[in-house]
């Protein structure tokens, strides 16, 4: 389990810390406040640094990269050293990994992510690395000193330099982020531990996603637990399974389907509301992440309150039982009051968080959940 | 007066004392306004205790921005729960709400009435705790005003309402027994049967004996003193 996460130089946090952390923790605060932000950098900590999880996090800023391999094709035939630092490279998508966007002037500056044991931290940052041949023609990578763009010289590349800890480095070309192709994992990637991980983001879990986690699940004990889930909302669940949509019988997108009590055939899940489809994700998540880490964005979306206070409790026992350590966020007071609720029984087993946006960066603050619940039933308001 | 009262007894600011009800929202409104303190801060006056309890704690938990600089509270020590006895039980409920934030907590009260410095000012409140009567003995708001009472018409009146009790023509709580005596002294003034708060305006209780000294004492070190001052 983390014991606290820290966040440095990434997209909107200048410095902050999560502190004691606890087993199901949930982050509050009013929109754009940072609160997905801080889901991201648990994410691309958990992934030690990967590439596919770096564009993943910049093209949730919707950027348009189709747009950027053109650009950076043309610069590559025209390479001209003042379009590179005035346009291109103030365009590129890179940026909005680094906080502030200060890559551009500052090459030292390096995104730390992860617990207190600084070991266990994922470091990040941007170099210009020259390539050149030995006498044998193996290619090598040396970086250029001192690393400011001024100092380009049009031969070198701007590269990640992705730290897991200590004592591994592996550097990334940006300009490979955007091949068509897709990214290439660096194979010393694989080497290092992975943790397991699963996200509920705010739409939910992607249908390719959903089949995956349920293969993994189906007929073993695991997939029990997560029909006692979908029964709090629609007690007449007896089975689930998932199939070819008719369409396109032939594709490999299935769809979960349940079989009724009392009632012949089976319906599409998504028919028995949004609750249902949520319920359905958030515990198909946390039985498949034994051992590893939750994300639940937005945890409250489609939920009706009463789902949610229900919902809670089985989130605390859930993690508890599958080793799981739990990161929520949320904007709603139905949804804080439940969490509140749920952890009223053993206040060690959870954590609740505030982010506000500050002038230069994001603030968390660490609201102790006694103090909370005070908030709650005097009306005093804490988001 | 009502209106008045519910801005008095719900005033944000960034001094607060948080207190368990209206009579000593106005009650202590006026003593402060008597020792030249009432401008120093506002008054929460929570419906009961628990209200007061997570109306303090409620506002250590709002943006550090909009939290207050200075936090008092003001309790009874009368517990109906025996187990364990009031003025732990009232030490712990306050603890419970404290912790976690870095204030040096005493494991008792200060008979002169507690107070907490900020681990970490402009972000945690300076924290005042007074435990009615005299953060020792059992009792509540009312045992204070008691002891702002001339002793001889404080006997009499607690024989008068003892004897109305035994004799079956009283059945107030016996933990409210205070507060029977001292609306039956207020009975028993010139103009009879006014409230506390206005009672204390005009002067029907004696605000210069040991007791009440204290507690303007504490009120004044907790509000009126500058954080730089006292660390």
């Amino acid at each position: 389990m983390l014991d606290s996460f820290y966040i440095s130089e990434f997209k909107a946090f200048k410095s902050a810390t999560l502190e004691n952390l606890r087993r199901v923790n949930l982050i509050v605060g009013s929109n754009n406040a940072g609160k997905s932000c801080i889901l991201e950098a648990i994410r691309l900590w958990s992934s030690n640094g990967s590439p596919s999880v770096i564009r993943d996090i910049i093209r949730s800023h919707d950027v348009d990269i189709s747009t950027f391999r053109r650009k950076r094709r043309s610069r590559d035939e025209f390479l001209e050293l003042d379009d590179l630092f005035l346009e291109d490279e103030a365009e590129d998508p890179v940026r909005f990994l680094f906080h502030g966007f200060h890559y551009q002037t500052d090459l030292d500056i390096a995104i730390s992510l992860g617990p207190s044991d600084i070991e266990e931290r994922l470091s990040i940052s941007l170099g210009l690395y020259k390539t050149t041949r030995s006498e044998d023609g193996v290619p090598r990578r040396t970086k250029v000193e001192p690393a400011m763009f001024s100092d380009y010289d049009g031969e070198s590349e701007l590269v990640l330099e992705i730290r897991p800890g200590r004592s591994r480095r592996f550097l990334y070309p940006v300009d490979t982020l955007w091949l068509r192709r897709g990214v290439i994992r660096p194979s010393s990637l694989d080497e290092l531990p992975s943790r397991p991980l699963t996200i509920v983001g705010t739409a939910g879990v992607s249908s390719t996603q959903v089949a995956q986690l349920w293969d993994r699940v189906s007929l073993t004990p695991d997939q029990d637990r997560v029909l006692e889930c979908l029964r709090l909302i629609e007690p007449r669940i007896e089975g689930l399974t998932l199939v070819s949509e008719r369409e396109a019988a032939s594709s490999s997108h299935r769809i979960p389907v349940v079989s009724l009590r009392g009632e012949g055939g089976r319906f599409p899940l998504k028919t028995m509301g949004d609750g249902v489809t949520r319920l359905f994700h958030i515990a198909l998540s946390m039985v498949n992440a034994r051992g590893g880490l939750v994300l639940l964005d937005e945890f409250e979306n489609g939920l009706y309150w009463e789902v949610q206070d229900q919902l809670w409790p089985i989130i605390f026992k859930f993690a508890e039982e599958f080793d799981v350590q739990v990161f929520a966020t949320s904007h709603s007071k139905d949804c804080i009051g439940g969490f509140l609720d749920a952890v009223a029984t053993d206040r060690e087993s959870g954590a609740l968080f505030r982010v506000e946006k500050t002038d230069e960066s994001v603030s968390i603050d660490r609201i102790p959940t006694l103090n909370a619940s005070d908030a709650l039933s005097a009306g005093v308001e804490i988001r | 007066m009502s209106a008045d009262a519910v801005v008095l007894c719900k005033e944000r600011r960034p001094e607060i004392l948080v207190v368990e009800g209206k009579d000593d929202c106005h009650g202590i409104y006026q003593f402060a306004a008597k020792k030249g303190l009432s401008n120093y801060f506002g008054i929460w006056a929570g419906d009961n205790d628990e209200q007061a309890l997570s109306q303090f704690g409620g506002l250590l938990a709002v943006r550090p921005a909009d939290r207050p600089s200075i936090l008092g509270i003001v309790l009874d020590c009368d517990t109906a729960n025996h187990s364990p006895e009031p003025l732990t039980r009232r030490w712990q409920q306050i603890q419970s709400r404290l912790d976690d934030r870095g204030y040096a907590i005493p494991k008792t009260p200060n008979a002169n009435g507690t107070i907490l410095e900020s681990p970490n000012i402009g972000v945690l409140p300076r924290i005042g705790i007074w435990i009615m009567p005299d953060n020792v003995s059992e009792g509540m708001f009312e045992d204070f005003l008691l002891s702002c009472v001339q002793t001889e018409t404080r006997i009499f009146a607690e024989k008068t309402v003892d004897s109305a009790k035994s004799s079956g023509h009283a059945d107030f709580n016996d933990l409210h027994r205070s507060k029977s005596v001292a609306h039956t002294i207020l009975a028993w003034r010139d103009e009879p049967g006014k409230p506390i708060g206005i009672a204390m305006k005009m002067g029907l209780f004696q605000t210069d004996g040991e007791l009440a000294t204290t507690f303007a004492k504490w009120l004044e070190s907790l509000f009126t003193i500058p954080s730089s001052e006292t660390s």
